[in-house]
């Protein structure tokens, strides 16, 4: 028995040096276990990340050669080649991005408002209003699916198309029913943000407004001076959130605008029917008419490939992006981002 | 609650009201316009018959209930999407919150690499998508048949180590279980976010409390650890069932329905009962939890 001060509690405890070995042991196996846990876990999150670049790589002659199934033996880019040209990169890139960017940004506008307005600035019925916004993240969209598509098919709210224009606007196919769902908090997961924004403003320190109001500056002057410039980490996990949520969304884009220049609207229809879709774009490109490969379009291991190139294509975007700002996501996100 | 505690200042907080409304304003607009309204349509719908005319206008004829009656007794599929979506769901839910919580635990400790593993362990929240979760579904099933067939799978050695031990049924079971791993990664993402920002703001004098107290790390874990999150755990359950509500087979059916079939008002009908019944399992649930729930402010 060795009697010492505890350095932190400055406590007098007693140490046996048996149960202090017992200790490090336990403390010596209990890393070792978290270290092999995170490494299976970790794998089995990147498995499908590595197995789309080796299949993306893989020469055609490979496929389904058991001893190449993670490795390429020849590396080769005609995979992504043909993939590419089905989405017609370029074009639906630069498309994708722009809405997915201002749906981004047009989320953020009403959620932080909300979500600053329900933390900070009590008013009658608040706690009715916080209540909606979990009410609208519970409820499936899809469920309201029909009756939202023949509000835009006939888009007239409060009859004002009727009055001026003499018939309801038909906003189906345009980008502007999407981007007015998003400016008015009903996006993809709106309610999740304002939430988002709402725990975010409940930790920030009182003293930050109540100085700016001593100060003499006004609400407006306080929000966008003193508020937005120290709501960047919760800004970040929102907009993280949505632009990556957006890129991957089906439901909305299906649903409202439904444009190929879409590249999950692309993908999916070019999934739906791999073999045309490879035949009609390869149909007279270089590639089938010098012999330099033939295309076995009609082979489903190929199929199945050429789709897990489209999908490695449809994310690339996404991963570079979150290689870029996953430092300062992942610190914002942990420290601020979805507080209870 | 205000911002400064005198009753001098009511005018001022008059005023932080009026700002309040104004802030909520965008998002209520778009609440009455694109969410109350859509639901209180969908009732209405519910109970006719709905034809899409020529210029894209809706005629209705009165139907009472038979759009129920033929969601329930005359579609044939209707009934097992909708108790299929139920079935999962509490199963899903428990998966989801164990394993979020194991990794945000695993997260939020300190160790050499912990920048890294949370780089990786984020990615599910980038890349939860349709794509994703189709190249997964086909890697799985290639799984189960390699492994089922015997053939020259990855897992073979260990499936056929396993099976001088395990029945073809147990084997099955823990293969299937194994493999929606890869599923429960993808669903977990946002509840792992949700737990480790929980985990973080715990205070680091309970801890203390405990040790110089002598609590054994499994009993800090459950008289700790377990209380200072459970809101945490109750917001995470609320979004996973969400979540999985969204995800099911039978939203697609009823979209089918409206959409392919144009039969507006029996998809309309299926959609209030799924609404009703989703709304009724989120709220005894979060009901059950909060009970539980434990708020230290």
């Amino acid at each position: 028995m060795i009697r010492r001060k505890d350095p932190k509690t400055k406590l007098q405890l007693s140490y046996d040096p048996k149960l202090r070995a017992k200790r490090v042991t336990s403390q010596f196996l209990g890393g070792l276990f978290r270290y092999l846990l995170l490494f299976v876990l970790g794998f089995l999150i990147l498995k499908p990340i590595l197995h789309m670049i080796s299949q993306t790589f893989m020469n055609p002659e490979e496929l389904g050669s058991p001893t190449a199934t993670w490795i390429p033996t020849q590396w080769s880019k005609e995979h992504l080649y043909v993939a590419y040209e089905i989405l017609g990169y370029p074009k639906r890139f630069l498309y994708t991005f722009v809405t997915v960017l201002i749906q981004a940004f047009c989320q953020m506008v009403p959620a932080v408002l909300a979500g600053y307005a329900l933390a900070r600035l009590p008013f009658r019925g608040r706690n009715l209003i916080f209540g909606l916004v979990i009410l609208t993240i519970v409820v499936p969209p899809q469920v309201i699916a029909l009756p939202q598509y023949m509000n835009f098919r006939n888009f007239d709210p409060l009859r004002i198309f009727s009055l001026t224009m003499g018939q309801p606007v038909n906003l189906i196919g345009s980008e502007a029913s999407i981007y007015l769902l998003s400016l008015t908090g009903q996006g993809l997961k709106g309610g999740l943000f304002v939430y988002i924004y709402r725990q975010f403003f409940r930790t920030l320190p009182k003293e930050l407004e109540e100085s700016a109001f001593l100060d003499g500056a006004g609400f407006n002057k306080t929000f966008f001076r003193i508020i937005l410039p120290n709501a960047g980490p919760a800004s970040l996990t929102v907009f993280v959130l949505s632009f990556v949520w957006n890129w991957n969304d089906m439901y909305f884009v299906k649903l409202f605008t439904n444009n190929d220049l879409n590249l999950m609207v692309r993908y999916n229809r070019a999934v739906s029917s791999m073999q045309e879709a490879i035949q009609a774009t390869l149909r007279g490109s270089a590639l089938l008419s010098n012999g330099h490969f033939l295309v076995p379009a009609e082979n489903p291991f190929y199929q199945q490939t050429i789709a897990n190139t489209l999908s490695f294509l449809l994310i690339l975007p996404l991963i570079i992006f979150y290689l870029i700002i996953q430092r300062r996501f992942v610190q914002g996100a942990a420290h601020s981002g979805v507080k209870g | 609650m205000s911002l400064f505690r005198r009753k001098k200042f009511n005018a001022f907080d008059a005023q932080i009201a009026r700002q309040g409304r104004l802030f909520v304003l965008p998002w209520l607009i778009g609440f009455l316009l694109f969410f109350l309204k859509p639901i209180i349509e969908l009732f209405y719908y519910a109970f006719h018959r709905v034809e899409m005319k020529v210029n894209g206008g809706l005629e209705f004829t009165p139907l009472g209930f038979k759009n129920f009656h033929a969601a329930l007794f005359e579609d044939t599929k209707f009934n097992r999407y909708l108790s299929e979506a139920f079935m999962a769901a509490l199963p899903k839910l428990l998966l989801v919150l164990i394993f979020a919580l194991i990794v945000a635990i695993l997260l939020n400790g300190k160790y050499p690499g912990r920048a890294i593993a949370r780089a990786v362990f984020f990615i599910p929240i980038i890349m939860a998508s349709k794509s994703i979760s189709t190249v997964v579904g086909g890697m799985q099933s290639q799984m189960i048949q390699d492994a089922s067939a015997g053939s020259e799978g990855q897992l073979t050695f260990l499936i056929s180590f396993l099976s001088r031990f395990l029945d073809a049924g147990t084997l099955n079971y823990l293969l299937k279980s194994v493999s929606s791993i890869f599923e429960t990664i993808l669903l977990s993402g946002v509840q792992t976010l949700i737990f480790l920002s929980g985990l973080q703001s715990i205070s680091t004098a309970h801890y203390e409390v405990a040790r110089i107290e002598g609590a054994t790390s499994y009993e800090t874990f459950w008289r700790v650890t377990i209380p200072m999150i459970s809101p945490m755990i109750l917001i995470a359950a609320v979004y996973t069932l969400a979540e999985h509500f969204m995800t099911v087979q039978l939203v697609e059916y009823m979209n089918k329905i409206a959409f392919s079939n144009s039969n507006y008002g029996l998809s309309a009908a299926m959609s209030v009962m799924y609404f009703i019944l989703s709304l009724l399992l989120i709220s005894v649930v979060s009901w059950i939890i909060s009970r539980r729930v434990y708020y230290n402010d």
